[in-house]
């Protein structure tokens, strides 16, 4: 199924409102709202963002450079009245093993009055000819065990469960704590 | 003369040989089937190390960190003896709730005959340190559920186990296809 028409190009600094409000949807769709600190001006901070009028897409991006402190990039989706319809929010991973980068899908969102247009798959389809054209191994997401609906979707676009792996965190005050303990 | 104590630095280009012995060390003891495609060109060019340009540097003008090529950053713990006897690897990721980075812990590895002497330990807590310098919020990696020893090595040093999260993947194969729009 084609998704309907829509176009997804990098966020510029002005698609920052869009992006907040989709990270919240997300959040709340995870029952985690409270937990969003994320605010405009941090978001500008954080994303490499393509310059204003500048057109940057997965496979020709052309966005500020990817530094520590500005580790990600969005590609938004724009659906056929050019309203912010979804987005990828990603950085990229490394397999030391391979001496290859691939791309971590940090948030997927496609906003609730625009489901079922294929919106979800177009992005990752977006994401994995960004992972081709940096000729990358992986694309890397984590998903919530009892989100079945995103799982299924999932695995019918050909990802697999990792599930003899289980992510670890160390965060807040355990990361304070554990910078200093030796000091 | 000897250090007395062993030395963790970023890893130097003149590193790399070393850098590739160990992470094919960590490969056949963490995953055997695995088959470790990386060489020492692969591993100089997508890795960043002292010489390398830094985000200072680019912002200075200075060279290629936009399209980004360098990944990741390898440090390394010197043994009183001289020996690089281990490694870590990590990059730095993203948390979008936060909308900070984050660091992501890809290798760990101390060879055998340097354990029990927390190396590891050591090496966790420079990355914590350089994590903290940029205003990291987070500190992550993937465990393999039946590793119970690591399991509980980093449960001690404070980490907590994301149960309620699957990593899931495509590989390259998946990703030829997606990207077909199959």
């Amino acid at each position: 199924m084609a998704p309907s028409p829509c176009t997804v190009r990098h966020a510029r600094r002005e698609d920052i409102p869009s992006i907040l409000q989709m990270i919240r949807d997300l959040a709340d769709y995870e029952h985690e709202l409270d937990a969003v600190e994320a605010t405009e001006a941090s978001l500008d901070a954080t994303i490499a963002f393509a310059p204003d009028n500048v057109e940057s897409t997965s496979t020709a991006p052309n966005t500020e450079p990817i530094t520590p402190t500005r580790p990600s990039r969005c590609l938004l989706l724009f659906n056929e009245k050019d309203e912010p319809a979804g987005m990828a929010l990603y950085f990229y991973n490394y397999s030391t093993w391979r001496a290859k980068a691939g791309v971590y899908l940090e948030d997927l969102v496609v906003r609730a009055s625009e489901r079922k247009k294929g919106y979800g798959k177009r992005l990752l389809v977006e994401l994995a000819k960004e992972v081709v054209a940096m000729n990358g191994g992986r694309l890397d997401w984590s998903v919530l065990k009892w989100n079945e609906p995103s799982i299924k979707f999932y695995e019918s676009i050909g990802a697999n469960a990792m599930n003899e792996w289980v992510g670890m965190r160390v965060d807040g005050e355990g990361l304070g704590k554990l910078a200093s303990l030796l000091d | 003369m000897m250090a007395s104590e062993p030395t963790i630095r970023l890893a130097r280009l003149q590193d790399v040989p070393t850098i590739l012995s160990l992470i094919q060390a960590a490969a056949v003891e963490q995953m055997p089937s695995a088959r470790v495609q990386a060489t020492e060109e692969t591993l100089s060019k997508t890795l960043h190390f002292a010489e390398t340009p830094s985000e200072s540097d680019a912002r200075a003008g200075g060279a290629e960190i936009n399209p980004p090529h360098r990944f990741a950053w390898p440090l390394l713990i010197v043994a009183p003896d001289g020996t690089i006897a281990g490694l870590a690897i990590y990059f730095y990721n993203y948390s979008a709730w936060r909308a900070a980075p984050g660091v992501c812990l890809e290798d760990l590895f101390v060879l055998p005959e340097y354990r029990r002497k927390g190396y590891a330990k050591l090496l966790i807590e420079a990355m914590a340190k350089e994590a903290a310098k940029v205003g990291c919020v987070k500190m992550e990696w993937v465990c393999l559920t039946d590793n119970e020893r690591a399991l509980r090595f980093y449960q001690k040093i404070g980490a907590r186990v994301m149960g309620d999260w699957v990593v899931l993947r495509v590989d390259k194969d998946g990703i030829d296809s997606l990207q077909a729009g199959n």
